[in-house]
Order: structure tokens, then sequence, then C-alpha cells
């Protein structure tokens, strides 16, 4: 069970945070209700389900073999983890900047934009990657103090 | 949140007991957390969407939004550290899940007296 667990829970926590985070910084300049006027409950909804599962399915490619009762090669692990955060970035952004493009007949020019948006969402990814395994390694490390 | 909350209540008090730990039970309540926290704030944000009401910073009420905020980011913090926690034990549970369990059970009933708090304005 630990093994399907983890993913699951790493996938939810990244999600969730990031999205805490995001709130977080729109409310400290005022510019929620902005944002989620410009969003619309059903595609926040979608862009939401589509970032958890690509979170999801992220974390079990950098987990998978891992055991985590024992020490880990970090550096490895935290390049496989910004390289599927990396991958899951790209993917989302790619996917609803491709969304925007067939929704407003862009032609072309908007499949470049959408190819552009993806690439620019795995730098993003890889970035966030690697801030998201910062705190994952501060927690496991405050467990393995506290004992657990 | 009622399975969320009245898990984290069962297992704080499983936890504290002298007896078998159940850790299967354990696992499972943290597979159900993470579904239930992706949920949660999904819908939260939803209804803040949807209603179109969004706290003004600086009001009362944008403080209290401000701190519920700050409570879901330390609880899901809280979580993953007690979901790895739970995946690494071996035998019965440490002080730690036993201080988590109560920990996250207090942090989900003051998040849910904030929810109430911000609907009634």
């Amino acid at each position: 069970m630990a093994d399907r667990l983890l993913p699951w829970a790493f996938g939810a926590f990244h999600t969730t945070l990031l999205l805490g985070v995001v709130l977080a910084a729109l409310q400290w300049t005022s510019g929620i209700r902005t944002a989620l006027e410009a969003v619309g409950t059903e595609a926040g909804v979608a862009a939401f389900v589509l970032l958890w599962g690509l979170s999801w399915l992220g974390a079990a490619r950098t987990l998978r073999d891992v055991d985590f009762t024992q020490p880990a090669d970090f550096p490895a692990l935290a390049g496989r983890a910004a390289l599927w955060a990396g991958v899951t970035g790209g993917v989302f952004v790619g996917v609803v900047s491709l969304t925007l493009v067939l929704l407003r007949s862009a032609g072309a020019a908007g499949f470049f934009i959408a190819f552009l948006g993806g690439a620019l969402g795995f730098v993003a990814g890889v970035v966030v990657g690697l801030f998201l395994t910062l705190v994952d390694a501060a927690l496991l490390a405050g467990v393995q103090l506290a004992g657990a | 949140m009622a399975t969320a909350l009245g898990g984290a209540l069962l297992l704080a008090v499983l936890a504290t007991r002298r007896g078998p730990w159940m850790p299967d039970l354990a696992r499972n309540y943290e597979a159900l957390f993470w579904g239930a926290a992706g949920l949660l704030v999904l819908t939260g944000v939803g209804n803040l969407g949807a209603l179109g009401v969004v706290p003004a910073r600086g009001s009362r009420w944008g403080d209290l939004f401000a701190v519920k905020i700050g409570a879901v980011v330390l609880l899901l913090a809280l979580s993953m550290a007690r979901t790895m926690a739970v995946a690494r034990a071996r035998g019965a549970p440490s002080r730690f899940l036993r201080v988590a369990y109560g920990c996250t059970a207090g942090l989900l009933a003051g998040i849910a007296s904030l929810g109430v708090q911000l609907a009634h304005g």
C-alpha cells in the first residue's frame, strides 16, 4: 500500500499546496476576484483536475523503485523529480494553451503559441519541481528528526 | 471534511491506546485524506469564485480568510509529514504520529470553524 500511497499523497499535496500559495499571493495583491472571474468555475475545475492527475503521474514516475524506509540518493531523486515536474508543467500549460487556441480558432500561429506555452511550462515546472523537492526533503528531515 | 476530521480523531484515539496498532487503517486513512483534501481545496476555491464575493484585504473578513489559507497550508505540510511517517512506520505508532493525528484533527476543526465564520460574514 505504501508504494501507491506516496505518489497519490505527493500528487495531491503538491497540487493543493501550489493552489494555496497562489491564492495567498493573489489575496496579498488583492487580485483574487480578477483571477477567479478570468478563469471561470468549469475551466478552473478542469484545470485543477488535470494538474492533480499529472502531478500524481509525475510523482509515481519519480518514486518508482524508491524505498522510503531507506536512505535515498538525493541528487538523483531531485533530478528525477525536476524532470517529471517539468513534464507535468509542460503538458499542463500545453493542454491549457491548446484548448484556448482551439476555442478561439487561432490558426497555425496559435498552435505555435501553444507549443511555446508548453515549453515555458516545462521550464516553470522544473523550477517549481525543485522548490517542491526541497519542501518534501525538509518535511522528511523533520519526520526523521522526530524519530518517526 | 467528515472523512478527514472523523478519521483523524479516530486514529488519534487509537494511536494513544495500548494495544495492537492498525497500520492498514492508517494507510487507508492517508489515501482517503488526500482525496478529501484535494476535493476540499477544489470546492473551496470553486465556492469563492461561484459566489463572487471575495474578502477584501485589510478587512476583518479578509484577515480571517488569510488566516484560513495559512491554516490550510500548515495542515497540508503537517499531513504530508504524517503520511511519510505512516509510509515508514514499522510496528507501533511513533510519538510523532500520535501528535500528528491530534494536530490534524485540531487544525481541521479550526479550519471548519473559520469557514463557518466566513460564511456568516
